[in-house]
């Protein structure tokens, strides 16, 4: 075989190859995640079952403006169990067409590495046939003409391929669009039921009374306000344009670095790899991951730590929050953030009509 | 506790029994999350299910669920002690009452 042929044989396989690589996932996990969704629905719709009984039991046993306070608060907690449950389901579902994505995607990506295979084969029986071409010197140009051919074949297979694996990487991509967009609209650490102190407040007699606890929200959590630091402490960081401005923590200081490392790196949706393509709550979160603190993955569910009353009291690694976006601030009125690409630019609160939710300090 | 009141009736004990039953409930629901749940946040769905914002966005969902379930199990057992709050509210209007019928006679 000439040097020229090995080329083509070698190389003939390396798109499909990667591309197999990258279609390589793990259908255990995958099987586990959806029968870990099946036991939690049996599991949890058990529950929604038992809590439904001991109300109509309650029901059976009081009654009045007590009992019906009770059963307002048990049919708010069930309403919450069947809405977790249909999100189970949704995500189970979600999970099973990736699954069958990436399935197809490997079945196609492997019929057309077989089919390139056999393209080589014939080839290669062929350039032997050459040998007994007559006259000789009509071989070369024969040889030439079939490895051609096979250049070409193996080039239109390649592209098949690459249009397969484009395909799946737009399902893939139409699928976590769906799951990151029709994303819970609540997450926090209380049920967004109001469960009230105790069912006969309004006619308590003792300190048990009174609505105080329990109550949810939908948009904006309750978090503590962030405490300003104490004059002289803090962590420096070395801005781009040569400032030094002090972060409250250690963690705080490492993610701005983090995140200021990335400056430049191009906007992907969904994207969370760092130097390559980043969404902006990709930014945020791959930052602070860096600096040993994880957040959630989305801008609507990074208002966690404290919250920062006001402006004035940003320090650097305080994150602005909108509806649909997230920025990181780095000090000396400056925030970085994912747009395209990973830019630094001055501390705002308005954002294309999205929706300002807050300041919030991951670390307060 | 019958005849509380008018438009009012719990039996004995109604609301302690109540929430004996419901206290189970929160820790159900929070195990279930941390057994079915919790193991599958992260789940390998290939380079390509990386790449396309897919694994981020299941992930994100699954700690929001994992969330939801804590914060659902946390709901139950504020039902529970707002049932053993009623209870005790109860008992103490009882005995006031008692009180004073004791003084009046």
């Amino acid at each position: 075989m000439t040097a020229e042929v090995e080329q083509v044989v070698r190389g003939g396989l390396d798109t499909t190859n990667r591309f197999a690589a990258k279609l390589e996932h793990d259908p255990g996990a995958i099987n586990g995640a959806r029968d870990g969704h099946v036991a939690l629905r049996t599991s949890v719709g058990q529950v929604r079952d038992q809590a439904g009984a001991q109300r109509a039991n309650l029901a059976n046993s009081a009654s009045g403006y007590t009992a019906d306070r009770a059963a307002a608060a048990s049919q708010g907690l069930e309403k919450e169990i069947q809405d977790l449950l249909d999100e189970s389901a949704r995500i189970e579902n979600a999970v099973a067409v990736a699954a069958e994505t990436l399935h197809v995607g490997e079945i196609r990506n492997d019929q057309v590495r077989d089919q390139i295979v056999r393209e080589i084969a014939a080839s290669m029986k062929a350039l032997q046939a050459v040998n007994g071409i007559q006259p000789p010197e009509s071989r070369a140009a024969a040889a030439r003409q079939i490895l051609l051919q096979l250049q070409a074949k193996i080039g239109q297979l390649t592209g098949q391929a690459a249009t397969f694996s484009e395909q799946t990487i737009d399902q893939l991509t139409s699928l976590g669009r769906q799951l990151g967009g029709s994303d819970a609209t609540t997450t926090s650490s209380a049920s967004a039921t109001h469960v009230p102190q105790s069912f006969n407040s309004n006619g308590a007699h003792t300190g048990g009374g009174g609505d105080g606890g329990g109550g949810g929200f939908v948009g904006k959590p309750r978090l503590p306000v962030a405490i300003p630091p104490q004059p002289g402490t803090g962590v420096d960081i070395n801005l781009p344009g040569g400032r030094t401005v002090k972060a409250p923590n250690e963690t705080a200081a490492k993610a701005v670095r983090a995140a200021l490392s990335q400056l430049g790196v191009p906007y992907v949706w969904g994207g969370t790899a760092r130097g390559q393509g980043l969404d902006c709550s990709g930014l945020t979160m791959t930052s602070y991951q860096d600096a040993g603190l994880q957040l959630p993955r989305t801008a609507r569910q990074q208002t966690v730590g404290a919250e920062v009353p006001s402006i004035d009291q940003l320090l650097p690694g305080d994150l602005v929050v909108w509806s649909g976006h997230v920025a990181m601030v780095i000090g000396d009125g400056q925030m970085v953030e994912a747009g395209d690409p990973v830019q630094v630019g001055k501390i705002r609160t308005t954002n294309a009509g999205q929706q300002f939710i807050g300041f919030y300090r991951p670390t307060g | 506790m019958s005849g509380f009141h008018s438009g009012f009736h719990a039996d004995d004990g109604a609301y302690e029994t109540y929430a004996r039953q419901v206290d189970p409930l929160g820790d159900d629901v929070r195990q279930a999350g941390s057994r079915h749940v919790a193991p599958h946040v992260t789940v390998g769905f290939s380079d390509l299910g990386h790449e396309s914002g897919f694994s981020g966005a299941y992930g994100a969902r699954m700690r929001s669920l994992q969330q939801r379930l804590h914060a659902l199990g946390g709901g139950w057992h504020q039902v529970g002690e707002a049932a053993r709050r009623t209870q005790g509210n109860f008992a103490a209007v009882e005995e006031e009452h008692g009180d004073a019928l004791r003084r009046l006679r």
